[in-house]
């Protein structure tokens, strides 16, 4: 006869809640002091002299920013993870484990009621402290409890799923440590596993030699998305403080995706094998994939590291040291993990040798494919209709937007690429007489806003920047405009901005430098005089070592300009990261070389510099006087 | 009571159960002896339901085992290795376990308190010596009213004065409340004092299980002298082992003492006697000549 079947058990959801107190206890006094205290306290000290209206928007500000602070994807982590690991800690260990299952309880109600007991860990606390939190919002004239609320969802939402995910993690693993371990790695798998193979690919690959394109967070890797996509948003609109919550849309992704691990953990539970125990992975299917996950991903990181630091010349010469170290570590880890799997040493069977063999041919294989660039990789572009902006980083940043220029940059880009052979032949004897590169970075943003980057070293030796349809020169030639310049150097909406102010650093004769400010009224002509050099191409400078002890080319001194724009200032660095970077006031930092013949010319009518306690300083003349100076 | 029926498991490549067969009567005191190693505790494993068998089912009291909270409320189960909440002590244990076991008698529990006296219920579980915590576990098992008391080495490590007592615990058990033992142990002396039934195991399987009464009637040791040496045996006479000192033979003969001590004073002894077998040496003689690890089970 079979009993009911029943999904509840109350003798062990009270041993649970009793025996586990510290955790949601401790997680409830955090919770206290990081909302209703804070909110307490950080809207009680308002100076006397403020208005009633200013009150308002201070308490609205300190309210949003406790909201903010208390908004803590890495804590949702670690209460998620721990709550699993509390109610489900009886898995691994053998004598818990057989205890349990010795019980009159169904396995289903084991599940059920440790499920419950650690949702409620969490859950209760944070709807507690958000109850408390809206008795202080009362107290304190706060109306805008929706971000409380926001806060709650958020704080919830990131908790549920961190939880599910570590049971689900829980269930292919038989080692408690394993579990948060393990529930870590796999939220950084996909942006790892990014990194790793952009970082090979940056090695042997013609222009990818850039790894912030493996730094972009992705929804497959949810601590760092939610690190970066979870929050509260709070900008002063000129009267007062604005929040919005951020995140909600994908928190709400991730709670269906919990859901479901929750309902694929529940079938897996009841068909875990007890007898495994204490091993690392309870799942076969788990183990080869591991064995091959931690020796590609090691070997891959570990490779490219001791590659990136060892001065190889050649590319062939590259390639080669990188296949090496990726199959010598490849096999070292593969069986170190093996080692782990088993806990023993005893690991060198013949299915084993061979399947790393197997490993180490389809690992020499992938480079070999990369570096030949059979995926496509070298030769792709995007498609035109597809880019938002176009960035190159050269002589200086240039940005576009639509129109002729992105076909420029393009067209240049492909030019790029047909010209690998020569390029890298040319980068290869770096060093010899007249065999100058530079690096130029050139990144894409799509409409998807997905960054597309590249970065070349090219030729600008003489040779190079005699030829008209050079690289080095179709660049120069874009360059050689003044509003690509102003956008570049400035910012992009440098029209809409307001000058607040004009410096120029110069040197005394003890070498102390002092800011000397230009009159407003001289504003204009030494705008203008920087325009003449930017359009004769004097800005641009030499491909050189910049402030070397024998460059006597560039100048230390800088230009320095203080501008402000109401609705932010559009600096190109800042335009990936969208508006929440985007600040009210900056200063732009103008370079000045020999060349700049015009602004240096203005500076001296103007007063601004002479040659005695007012002087431009080279890098050359700075080193020299550093040396007197040391030697008295 | 608890029938098992061709029990096989697996696990890392090495065979743990290899078809077993057992089967505990009600009202038994059923010892399973084997080697380390032999399969003991998995096949206990598979009775109490923590294991799936890959093959085979398993079933108390008619019942299948595996994910039944009615066939499982009927035995209480003490592993070899004892498992307490941390920093629990033995009252809330008591809570615990009078959750988990509707039969648990709080009354008994109370009234076997008597039979621990060295036990504070107030004091962590885990902070108590090895016999102390089995003692724990023997009385919060018995406090649950089982009808089968399931144990896998349950005094394996503890000391002489402590394997009586909690021995004395067992036994007292059954006397009153007819409960069914399942008892597994590496030692043969250890249960032949106990057990009414007994079962070997070795390499997975159950290689013999009989009744003690069925053993001691099947197997006899017979002490025989002829003046002029040992006449030719009858060929129905099974002889399992055969000795001699001078004119006096000892011969473990297979079959009942009676009809083979009247075979034997057929041939006109000078001297007969039969004598008792050790449990020991049943199954010695029984298991004599096979590849069993005999030596193992006994000393």
């Amino acid at each position: 006869m079979r009993s009911r079947t029943s999904f509840f058990n109350g003798t062990i959801f009270k041993k649970n809640i009793t025996h586990y107190w510290p955790v949601w206890i401790v997680f409830f006094l955090y919770l206290i002091c990081v909302i209703p205290v804070a909110i307490f306290f950080r809207t009680s000290y308002m100076d006397a002299s403020y208005t009633a209206e200013e009150i308002v928007q201070i308490k609205s500000g300190e309210y949003y920013s406790v909201l903010n602070d208390a908004l803590s994807p890495m804590i949702a982590f670690g209460m998620g993870v721990l709550s699993a690991l509390a109610v489900y800690y009886y898995l691994y260990n053998g004598k818990s484990a057989h205890a349990f299952h010795a019980f009159p309880v169904r396995r289903g109600e084991l599940f059920v009621t440790n499920y419950v007991s650690g949702f409620l860990f969490y859950t209760l606390p944070l709807l507690l402290s958000f109850f408390m939190g809206a008795c202080v919002c009362a107290l304190k004239g706060i109306t805008s409890l929706e971000y409380l609320l926001a806060w709650f969802l958020l704080m919830e939402g990131m908790t549920f799923f961190f939880y599910n995910m570590a049971i689900f993690v829980g269930m292919f693993t038989g080692q408690f440590f394993v579990v948060p371990l393990l529930t870590l790695i796999l939220n950084y798998l996909y942006v790892g596993c990014r990194s790793a193979a952009l970082s090979v690919m940056g090695i042997i690959s013609y222009g990818l030699n850039d790894i912030y394109a493996g730094r972009t967070v992705s929804i497959l890797s949810p601590l760092p998305f939610l690190l970066s996509k979870a929050g509260f948003l709070v900008e002063w609109n000129g009267n007062q403080s604005v929040c919005s919550a951020k995140g909600l849309k994908y928190v709400a992704i991730y709670v269906i995706v919990a859901v479901f691990l929750g309902i694929v953990s529940f079938f897996m539970y009841r068909k875990r094998k007890i007898e495994v125990t204490g091993d690392i992975f309870i799942i076969k299917a788990v183990k080869p994939l591991f064995r091959w996950g931690a020796a590609g991903s090691v070997s891959m990181l570990a490779a490219t590291v001791v590659c990136s630091g060892m001065p190889v010349a050649g590319e062939s010469r590259k390639f080669a040291l990188l296949l090496v170290l990726m199959l010598i570590l490849g096999v070292i880890v593969f069986f170190a993990a093996e080692m782990l799997l088993q806990r023993s040493f005893k690991v060198f069977q013949k299915k084993r040798l061979l399947e790393c063999g197997v490993y180490s041919a389809l690992m020499a294989l992938f480079l070999f494919a990369v570096e030949m660039d059979m995926f496509g990789m070298e030769r792709k572009l995007p498609d035109k209709s597809e880019i938002v902006s176009a960035q190159v980083q050269l002589y200086y940043p240039l940005y576009e937007e639509g129109g002729t220029k992105i076909s420029e940059v393009l067209a240049v880009h492909r030019q790029i690429i047909e010209s690998k052979e020569e390029f890298e032949s040319y980068y290869e004897r770096s060093g010899q007489d007249d065999v100058r590169t530079a690096n130029m970075e050139i990144r894409y943003t799509l409409k998807d806003g997905t960054p597309f980057i590249r970065n070349y070293n090219i030729p600008v030796g003489e040779d190079y920047l005699a030829r008209k349809d050079s690289v080095v020169s179709r660049i120069q030639k874009l360059s050689c405009d003044v509003e690509a310049y102003l956008r570049g150097n400035i910012c992009l909406n440098y029209k809409e901005a307001e000058v607040k102010e004009i410096a120029v650093e110069v040197y005394d004769e003890e070498l102390d430098s002092h800011t000397i400010t230009v009159e407003e009224k001289d504003w204009a002509i030494l705008y203008n005089a920087l325009k003449q050099d930017i359009r004769e191409g004097n800005i641009l400078g030499h491909f050189e070592d910049e402030y070397t002890d024998t460059n006597d080319y560039n100048y230390w001194n800088t230009l320095n300009i203080h501008i402000y724009a109401k609705n932010g200032i559009k600096e190109i660095w800042a335009m990936q990261y969208g508006e929440d970077m985007w600040s009210e006031e900056s200063i732009a930092y103008i370079s000045l070389n020999r060349d700049c013949v015009n602004t240096i010319g203005m500076l001296r009518e103007l007063g601004i510099i002479n040659d005695s306690d007012r002087r431009l300083l080279t890098a050359e003349e700075y080193a020299k006087s550093s040396d007197t100076m040391e030697e008295e | 009571m608890i029938w098992a029926q061709d029990l096989k498991k697996q696990y890392d490549g090495i065979t743990a159960l290899d078809g077993a067969n057992m089967h505990v009567p009600k009202g038994a005191i059923y010892g399973l002896v084997g080697p380390n190693g032999a399969g003991k505790s998995t096949l206990i494993r598979h009775i109490t339901g923590i294991y799936k068998p890959d093959a085979g089912r398993v079933a108390i009291d008619g019942m299948p085992v595996y994910e039944n909270p009615a066939a499982k409320a009927k035995f209480a189960y003490i592993p070899d290795d004892l498992f307490y909440f941390q920093q629990a002590n033995t009252l809330e244990m008591k809570k615990f376990y009078k959750g988990i076991y509707k039969n648990f008698d709080e009354q008994l529990f109370y009234k076997l308190r008597e039979a621990f006296p060295v036990i504070d219920p107030k004091a962590g579980i885990r902070r108590l010596s090895k016999g102390m915590q089995k003692q724990v576990a023997f009385w919060l098992a018995i406090s649950c009213r089982p009808e089968i008391l399931i144990l896998d080495e349950p005094v394996d490590g503890l000391d002489p004065v402590m394997r009586r007592q909690l021995w004395g615990i067992i036994m007292s058990d059954v006397a009153e409340y007819g409960t069914t033992v399942l008892v597994s142990s590496h030692n043969l002396r250890e249960l032949e004092d106990v057990c009414d039934h007994v079962g070997i195991m070795h390499c997975g399987k159950v290689m013999i299980e009989r009744s003690l009464s069925e053993l001691q009637g099947s197997v006899c040791k017979i002490q025989v002298a002829f003046q002029e040496g040992m006449p030719k045996l009858p060929e129905d006479f099974e002889v399992l082992h055969m000795s001699s000192t001078g004119r006096v033979y000892t011969l473990i003969v297979k079959g009942d003492q009676a009809a083979a001590k009247a075979q034997l004073e057929k041939m006109n002894p000078m001297l007969i006697d039969v004598l008792p077998l050790s449990l020991e040496e049943i199954f010695i003689y029984e298991l004599g000549g096979a590849d069993y690890a005999v030596s193992d089970i006994i000393f």
